[in-house]
């Protein structure tokens, strides 16, 4: 899903702001701060697929290249996955692996009744994605119960394991990540241009 | 949503051509579907192709797991045509490329 699909889901995704929309490459080359915020509850169920129009500008002033923008698309993606299923729906990732006599796994099964439970399902995720020359900085935080968050994410030690990699995804691409507020937002930082390394 | 994934079944294999980003249950239910296709054809050698694909997250690596795991159940295999792009670095980040061999 891009920005202009995001806005037809007018209930469960909402751009509350965005600022500095540069629609030329010419303006693109002469790109300024910017902050964007959107809102997401889970009925958004592909909000997973969410990409920010500012990647794409900043792809276009050439400040970053495509393989960066796929990537920090895939960040975007994966925390606000984390957000949404393990934050505001409450579902922890083990569940995947436990099968019922119906051949279900407890995590659908109970992603299905908390979608259909106002109580879970009107929990709001948020995105923040703020661009200042040199800097790009994406939070995401959720209406969920925090947690307490690994020092440092590693892959699942079972390649088969149907979860566990968001955070190293996450890790493997941005300068900076960090929890705050009892682990309900994460704080991620890119260095962008010359400063990028 | 995203169209059905073309399949195609050429000698003992079935091919799937994935024509859109595995980021999404929308393209996952996609994968499912053809997924299904082949394999109740009786195929238990199945390729995907990723060409066309820019992104996989975490959704679509669960999705492509299921695969490999229904085929790994009855002895099958599950492979993909040669991976390019960022799809080929994330395979390699999650070591997938372990997993999954590379049908030339």
């Amino acid at each position: 899903m891009n920005e202009s699909m995001a806005t037809e889901h007018t209930a469960p995704t909402t751009i509350i702001t965005e600022c500095g929309s540069s629609s030329s490459d010419r303006e693109a080359l002469y790109l300024n701060s910017e902050t964007s915020e959107y809102e997401f509850t889970a009925e958004c169920i592909d909000a997973a697929a969410f990409c920010p129009a500012i990647l794409e500008r900043l792809e276009r002033a050439a400040l970053i290249d495509t393989r960066e923008r796929l990537a920090l698309t895939l960040v975007i993606q994966e925390a606000l996955a984390n957000a949404i299923e393990h934050g505001n729906l409450e579902l922890e990732s083990k569940w995947r692996e436990e099968i019922d006599k119906n051949g279900e796994d407890k995590f659908s099964k109970l992603k299905r009744e908390r979608l259909a439970d106002e109580r879970y399902s009107q929990r709001v995720a948020r995105a923040r994605v703020a661009y200042i020359p040199g800097r790009l900085e994406i939070v995401i935080t959720d209406e969920g119960k925090g947690f307490k968050p690994q020092i440092k994410a590693c892959l699942p030690k079972d390649h088969l394991q149907p979860s566990g990699r968001g955070l190293a995804l996450i890790e493997s691409t941005m300068n900076e990540v960090r929890f705050e507020q009892g682990g309900r937002s994460i704080v991620m930082v890119k260095h962008i241009g010359k400063q990028s390394d | 949503m995203a169209e059905d994934f073309a399949t195609e079944i050429k000698g003992d294999k079935g091919y799937i051509k994935v024509n859109s980003d595995l980021d999404s249950e929308t393209s996952g239910e996609a994968l499912r579907r053809a997924f299904n296709q082949v394999f109740d054809q009786g195929k238990r050698t199945v390729v995907l192709d990723l060409t066309d694909v820019q992104i996989i997250n975490s959704y679509g690596i669960g999705k492509v797991l299921m695969c490999y795991k229904r085929l790994k159940a009855e002895n099958g295999c599950l492979m993909v045509k040669p991976l390019q792009g960022f799809v080929k670095e994330t395979f390699e980040l999650l070591m997938l490329d372990k997993l999954l061999p590379v049908e030339n």
